[in-house]
């Protein structure tokens, strides 16, 4: 019962796998627009129609477009990620540099704002109604709706331009050779602004989803039984409420690592930041089509990747779906 | 929703002690956030007044190895890569080609036979000499490992008889009126003993040059640093050491500026943003014309456009002044009617454009525009990601508003929009628009033989850049005479005609060229040098002319 299930589970995930390759290659191919200009460079009006003909050759765009996809199969199963028609490098070293970036940026600004959005959310709930309450949702709900660049550009302007204190750009200071531990204060002196920026506006939903599910915990029955036992209040809240409170932020927390991969383009816009989101965003923009099957087909996989550790997850964290064959 | 009341009930019963805790916490773990690395900032070393130069540079995009076959823009990747590899000739302030690597030259009377004489002791960064095989070497690469510029540069090229190091001859198989600025001041030489064996030139990113400036490291998409040549056969290079860090958003490129993490910026300054900055006592502003022309793109393939009356009412209709007093604050120059920038020998003086509502009007009414389209709405094509021209594209749909023609501007994403415009960036493939906000490059405004390629209606051998494909029998005839005229007489003669036939028959209406304004920090370096039309970035800012 159990293996038949999580044999279905892992053939709808690979479903999933197939159908997304095949949309992540043909939708940028749909497109309009055409990856000539960069792959003939800038006088690509003064070419001659042999010439193009050539050119397309060369990158076997002349091919059917099944054509290209099996072949696009056939060099993914070989771990080959292709060539980037813009930097002429290949794909896998071009995400092999950015990964780590991002990671750095958006895993840390997850982290931190599921930390700061988990605490906040319970203590609201509990103080439901009070000004520490009414302050804190208003402020989160305040950054929630503001623009993710808007916020970014003004903590340049004020932390970086006017007070000087931050780096206003890039992830660490340009030819300065710094290395070892002066290199590792660098980058975290770079990474405050954009971190900063990010776990701002990300906070709202860990905030919100936790203070929702504290109060709807701190509404059982059972939390009333505890009250009325004359359990310490501290006890309730740990043991009983938060335990419950719990799930729904992992759904949402797990959801969210999915997307770590694809970066914050626009956060690492404004703050010139080397990570994936730029990139996935330079190659729709240039019709970079071998970095954008690539960039996407990790996100997917990621995506993936973490529905199926919140599945897994899940029954540790709450006993009642471990029912067996139980969907969830 | 039953449990809502009590847990407000609960909520109210908590210990009110608690609260306090709560009170303070929360903005300690903003301060945390906000201030995480405060402490940690490194001190930045003071500043030496008497050591080397060394310049930040900022630029939008990542140039590939920065040879001839990897960089990838036409600005500002060419001029780096002029600042790595040398050109025989060498455009001056005014545009006019001076020798460079060359010490002499002379050619025939007809201008198919050319001998020159190179500089003594020129070197490569790897310290082999660069002698006239080389040069050979070059010119013969190109012709057989096509690129987009070089290729077509060097076609005419028949040639090169190498005499000894330094003299060697060159046959043209048809006269070639530019042929001093290209090829000669355009294609860069390359050292033929690094790339003799390279056969697939697209993948080789070896950038041994013997330029002024020498690649010393290259992260990609974040930064090179080039160092200067001290051997350089002209002399040191003025500045020691030039940073290029890859910037790709605006904003944050001219903060970086204006906190000197820069000194120059590669991308023109918004008009809006120049009193700010010179205002500023660190930053200096250098302004000056730009070749880079902004033009309304008309399909002349499509009904009603494919009547010059309905086209030159378009341009009656259009203020050039207004716009370039509203949209660019007056910073840039309003277009002329034949195309070219009036601040180039070829312009033709005394073509001036005019806006007459009253005549387009009547121009609208002889075509019989409002019987059969008054009621069509037409669509202005403009690329979302360029303010400037998003409110160019805006006024003017205004302004054709008032003559009676209904114009929807509508933006696009810049590859969509050449996708329309262009398709394929081949004009054979046809094009699906009606008017688009459109511009070309510098290179197309300085060679007579790139403004034939926008106006021959020949579109698969000379009108390669026709997007809008217009055809003029006239126009055609003096296109193909003006590539083969090597007379400066004749050739200033046909240019002229040709100006007057764009302006009577309206390809296309040139709007403005948007000056060149470059932001830098003098305190680092103040000798920039702006070249017209192509900006400050060029070898001339580090190597005086000979």
């Amino acid at each position: 019962m159990m293996l038949q299930f999580w044999g279905s589970k892992l053939l709808q995930y690979i479903l999933v796998l197939v159908f997304t390759l095949a949309l992540n290659f043909s939708l940028p191919r749909m497109m309009p627009g055409s990856p000539m200009q960069l792959l003939a460079g800038e006088d690509v009006g003064l070419l001659s129609q042999q010439e193009r003909e050539e050119i397309m050759a060369r990158h076997g765009l002349d091919q059917p477009i099944w054509r290209q996809f099996t072949i696009y199969l056939g060099q993914l199963a070989k771990g080959d990620l292709g060539y980037s028609y813009r930097q002429r490098r290949p794909v896998g070293v071009i995400i092999g540099e950015r990964l780590p970036w991002t990671l750095l940026l958006t895993g840390s600004a997850l982290a931190l704002s599921a930390f700061i959005g988990v605490i906040c959310g319970t203590l609201a709930a509990w103080r439901r109604g009070r000004f520490s309450d009414l302050g804190t949702l208003s402020l989160f709900i305040f950054l929630d709706s503001m623009p993710s660049f808007w916020l970014g550009m003004i903590l340049v302007a004020l932390f970086g331009a006017r007070l000087r204190w931050f780096p206003v750009f890039g992830a660490q200071s340009p030819f300065a050779g710094y290395t070892g531990w002066t290199a590792m204060v660098d980058v975290l002196y770079h990474l405050a602004l954009p971190l900063t920026t990010l776990t701002l506006v990300t906070i709202a939903g860990l905030f919100l989803t936790m203070r929702y599910s504290t109060l709807d915990a701190l509404g059982e029955q059972y939390i009333t039984v505890a009250r009325a036992k004359g359990m310490p209040e501290g006890h309730i809240v740990f043991r009983h409420v938060l335990r419950n409170a719990f799930l729904p932020v992992i759904t949402v927390f797990m959801l969210s690592l999915g997307f770590v991969v694809g970066g914050a383009t626009v956060v690492e816009t404004v703050f010139a930041w080397p990570g994936l989101g730029r990139l996935m965003f330079e190659a729709v923009l240039q019709r970079d089509y071998p970095v954008l099957q690539a960039t996407f087909m990790m996100v997917t996989v990621c995506v993936i990747a973490a529905n199926l550790a919140a599945d897994l997850l899940y029954p540790l964290a709450d006993p009642r779906v471990r029912v067996e064959g139980r969907r969830f | 929703m039953t449990g809502k009341k009590t847990m407000k009930g609960k909520a109210a019963n908590c210990p009110a002690g608690k609260s306090r805790w709560t009170g303070i916490l929360l903005p300690v773990l903003f301060a945390v956030v906000l201030l995480t690395a405060v402490s940690c900032s490194p001190a930045t070393a003071p500043a030496d007044d008497q050591g080397p130069i060394n310049v930040r540079l900022a630029i939008a995009r990542d140039e590939g190895s920065l040879n001839p076959y990897t960089y990838v823009s036409g600005y500002p990747g060419h001029n780096l890569l002029l600042l790595i590899y040398d050109t025989l000739f060498q455009l001056d302030e005014q545009n006019v080609p001076q020798p460079w690597l060359v010490k002499s030259y002379q050619s025939d009377a007809d201008g198919l036979v050319w001998s020159f004489t190179l500089h003594e002791g020129v070197t490569w960064h790897d310290g082999a000499p660069l002698t006239a095989e080389d040069v050979k070497f070059s010119y013969e690469f190109y012709r057989e490992h096509n690129h987009g510029r070089w290729t077509k540069a060097v076609a005419a090229v028949e040639s090169i008889e190498v005499q000894d190091e330094l003299n060697f001859t060159v046959k043209l198989s048809a006269p070639v009126p530019a042929f001093l600025m290209n090829p000669l001041a355009d294609v860069p030489i390359i050292p033929g003993h690094i790339w003799q064996d390279v056969t697939d030139p697209d993948n080789f990113t070896d950038n041994t040059g013997s330029g002024p400036y020498r690649v010393v490291s290259h992260e990609p998409d974040r930064t090179y640093k080039l160092e200067a040549n001290t051997e350089y056969f002209l002399g040191k290079p003025a500045v020691d050491e030039i940073g290029i860090v890859i910037i790709e958003d605006q904003t944050a490129t001219f903060t970086a500026l204006r906190v000197g993490d820069i000194d120059i910026a590669a991308r023109s300054l918004l008009p809006e943003l120049v009193e700010e900055f010179s205002g500023s006592p660190d930053v200096k502003v250098l302004a000056g014309p730009g070749f880079v022309s902004t033009l309304l793109q008309i399909n002349n393939e499509r009904e009603p456009f494919d009547d010059p009356r309905v086209r030159l009412a378009i341009a009656r209709a259009i203020d050039l002044d207004d716009l370039v007093e509203t949209v660019l604050l007056g910073y840039g120059t309003a277009g002329n009617p034949g195309y070219i920038h009036p601040a180039l020998p070829g312009y033709k003086t005394g073509l001036q454009h005019i806006t007459d509502l009253a005549q387009a009007r009547t121009l609208l009414e002889e075509a019989g525009f409002a019987g059969s389209y008054g009621n069509k709405e037409f669509e202005l094509l403009i690329r979302s990601n360029d303010p400037l021209r998003v409110r160019t594209a805006e006024i003017i749909a205004e302004s054709l508003a008032a003559i009676g023609m209904n114009v929807k501007v509508k933006a696009l994403d810049s590859s969509t929009v050449d996708s329309l415009v262009w398709p394929d960036f081949d004009v054979t493939q046809g094009r699906d628009y009606d008017l688009a906000i459109w511009g070309w490059s510098a290179p197309v405004m300085l060679d007579p033989a790139r403004l034939g390629a926008l106006l021959h209606s020949d579109l698969t051998t000379w009108g390669t850049l026709n997007i809008g494909a217009y055809a003029g029998e006239s126009v055609d005839a003096v296109v193909e005479e003006l590539a083969v005229t090597v007379d400066p007489d004749r050739q200033a003669a046909l240019l002229s005609d040709l100006q007057e036939m764009v302006a009577e028959t309206v390809p296309f209406v040139t709007l403005f060229y948007p000056d060149g304004i470059y932001a830098y920090r003098p305190e680092t370096y103040d000798g920039w040098l702006f070249q017209n039309g192509q900006g400050i970035l060029n070898k001339l800012s580090f190597v005086p002319i000979p």
